[in-house]
């Protein structure tokens, strides 16, 4: 069969069989092992990223929980720390008050002290001066009358001015 | 030093000129067929055919395609067994390149038929691989003796007419097999509406390496052609074709092969539509 262009059918035939056992020697020899190659590395890197962002996550969840414990522990030492100032407080109101009643026992014990010393100067006085108002008494009875008035006047003021010095 | 260089130089450029004159002024260069049966044999190779073997005459387009099979196949044999095995996760040189001649391949298969691509990644790697070297392969100029005992360099096996018609039809067969094996009889229907696919691949390889060829027989005809100005259109359009050739055409195979792969989607009952207007209003 004479076609035109000197197209000859075995000839293509001989071109498309020289074609396929290129392609597939190609694909076997060559196109296969570097695409495995290739393929293996994308999936490799890809488990390496994976395997990276788990890491990444846990790392986050990791930083979570002590970021929640950290303010857990926060919580605690400030109630804690709440507690322990209203036990100082109620210990210092304590010894506060224990203070106060001491000071007013104290000072009830030197008002009453002071009124037993107080009780104590005035009946000395009038202790004295009953014993200076018999001692003039007897001196006047042994005297002139107008003598023994002045005396007994003298000593009466002595009396008084030692009264207030106490 | 640096006149001596001079001197040198203007010593050189002189003999080159001379030299270049006189044969430039010779003869015609010894021609012995015309212009015209040198086209002719171009195309049709009637007269320059070789014998494969003893078996037959053929066009030396045809030993081409079998020295270039035979080339790729022993480069890969050699970068399988001595490069391939020192592939590192840090690539080199050469890895690079290896990983990028698949790459280009392998990701123009899986853009263009996203749903369908385990085949057409080493089809497209095939094609593109034998275009590109193939096109290179007649600036080697391998000689070969024709059956009528001249001495002929071996052309690209495309700008063979068979070659072309082969590849074109072998990339519309393979398309078919794609839509078949995607979406059966569908897949037939679809490839059968691009019936004229296999001719416009074929004609437009053959037309494009044939024009190159045509050129450079052209240029090489006449002596005072062939200084200077084949290393540009010898090389820079073999060159240039090499690349747009092989590129045209696993481009072409990737996107029908993704258009008539691409699996068919349901369409919508007629109730459903109701119920969506319904829901509209």
């Amino acid at each position: 069969m004479n076609l035109p262009l000197n197209i000859d059918l075995q000839q293509i035939f001989l071109h498309m069989l020289n074609f396929v056992i290129l392609a597939g020697g190609l694909y076997f020899i060559l196109y296969n092992p570097v695409k495995k190659f290739m393929d293996q590395r994308v999936a490799r890197y890809a488990e390496m990223d994976k395997a990276a962002a788990d890491k990444l996550a846990a790392a986050d969840k990791l930083a979570a929980d002590h970021q929640a414990q950290l303010d857990k522990l926060d919580e605690e030492l400030r109630e804690r720390r709440a507690e322990s100032q209203k036990i100082a407080q109620a210990a210092a109101q304590q010894q506060l008050d224990r203070a106060q009643e001491q000071a007013d026992q104290i000072v009830a014990a030197a008002r009453k002290s002071a009124e037993s010393i107080r009780a104590k100067a005035v009946s000395d006085s009038h202790k004295e001066l009953k014993e200076l108002a018999i001692a003039a008494a007897e001196k006047l009875a042994a005297s002139s009358s107008r003598d023994a008035i002045d005396e007994f006047l003298t000593l009466a003021e002595e009396g008084n001015g030692h009264e207030q010095h106490e | 030093m640096k006149q001596n260089k001079r001197k040198l130089i203007l010593w050189l450029a002189l003999i080159v000129v001379l030299a270049a004159a006189s044969v430039l002024t010779g003869g015609a260069g010894g021609e012995t067929e015309s212009v015209q049966e040198v086209m002719r044999d171009a195309v049709l190779h009637e007269t320059g055919r070789i014998s494969l073997f003893g078996i037959r005459d053929v066009n030396p387009g045809l030993v081409s395609a079998y020295v270039v099979t035979v080339l790729l196949l022993v480069l890969a044999v050699c970068l399988r067994l001595f490069a391939v095995p020192r592939f590192r996760d840090v690539p080199g040189k050469l890895q690079m390149l290896l990983e990028l001649w698949v790459s280009t391949f392998s990701g123009m298969a899986e853009k263009n038929s996203p749903h369908r691509n385990k085949v057409l990644g080493p089809y497209l790697f095939g094609a593109g691989t034998y275009i590109f070297v193939s096109t290179l392969f007649e600036l080697l100029g391998v000689q070969a003796v024709t059956t009528a005992g001249h001495s002929v360099a071996l052309p690209a096996p495309l700008s063979d007419v068979n070659g072309a018609i082969a590849m074109g039809v072998l990339s519309y067969l393979f398309i078919l097999s794609g839509g078949v094996s995607a979406v059966g009889l569908r897949g037939v229907g679809r490839t059968l509406k691009e019936f004229s696919l296999p001719i416009s691949m074929s004609f437009r390889l053959f037309g494009a390496l044939l024009s190159g060829l045509l050129v450079t027989e052209l240029v090489y005809f006449y002596i005072t052609l062939s200084f200077v100005l084949p290393v540009i259109v010898g090389v820079m359009f073999t060159l240039l074709h090499a690349l747009i050739q092989s590129y045209v055409l696993t481009m072409l195979v990737a996107l029908y092969y993704g258009e008539v792969s691409e699996p068919v989607h349901p369409k919508a009952s007629k109730q459903a539509n109701n119920d969506t207007q319904a829901i509209a209003a």
